[in-house]
């Protein structure tokens, strides 16, 4: 992992800066399911559209 | 950055039209469920007719200020528009609805014409009417989802907005 030295002093900011850089940046857990959700609902959609069951028939 | 003043003025009108547009859309469920399961059928008409205007005249504005707003509220402040997951997916959620909403104005039109024209039935256009009952439901918890968001303002940041964005900002 990369390692970033904290080159800039700004009282306390570059430390937490650094710190953080220093932690792997990871995608959230609700940004994961919500996007899986999404997916879901769009190929939930495109297959009634695809299959004919959409609402247009009278 | 924006004034604090001009801040709070944006803020209140973004609230004001992102609230505003759920209420509008459980309203217009309101008709679409009436419109689909009435008996009577100068309600049921009724019920059609009044989608139309209050589509165009309150739900569609409603539906662009909440986007405008939303837009000068993150890129005036240090929220962004791309530096948090919840403001991009705000941004997304907005975006879709608006496009999904235009893309059914037709539906709504095409029941409120021949509600005007004739007396409907409970089979007639009955895939349209079920549509807009659906599309209804799906709006509100889309926008219901969006509110949630914008109260518990849920960790991440994107890349774009990252701590070696703000590094880059804090050196310069």
């Amino acid at each position: 992992m990369t390692q970033f030295p904290s080159t800039r002093n700004f009282a306390g900011v570059t430390i937490f800066i650094t710190m953080t850089l220093n932690n792997k940046q990871q995608t959230p857990r609700w940004v994961k399911v919500s996007g899986v959700i999404t997916i879901i609902l769009i190929l939930g959609l495109v297959i009634l559209h695809l299959t004919g069951h959409n609402f247009h028939h009278r | 950055m924006m004034s604090p003043s001009l801040r709070k003025l944006v803020l209140l009108t973004h609230i004001i039209t992102a609230i505003g547009w759920p209420g509008a859309v459980a309203a217009f469920l309101a008709l679409a469920v009436t419109g689909l399961t009435g008996s009577n059928a100068r309600i049921v008409c009724a019920a059609y007719l009044a989608m139309e205007p209050i589509t165009w005249y309150i739900i569609v504005p409603l539906a662009f200020g909440s986007l405008l707003t939303g837009l000068v509220l993150s890129l005036g402040t240090k929220w962004g528009l791309f530096r948090h997951y919840w403001v991009l997916a705000k941004l997304l959620i907005n975006a879709l609805s608006i496009i999904l909403l235009l893309l059914h104005t037709r539906v709504i039109a095409d029941v409120a014409t021949a509600a005007a024209k004739t007396t409907l039935n409970g089979t007639d256009l009955r895939g349209q009417r079920v549509q807009l009952v659906a599309i209804a439901i799906a709006a509100l918890l889309a926008l219901l989802v969006a509110t949630i968001l914008s109260v518990y303002k849920p960790r991440g940041m994107t890349p774009f907005g990252g701590p070696k964005k703000i590094l880059d900002t804090v050196g310069k």
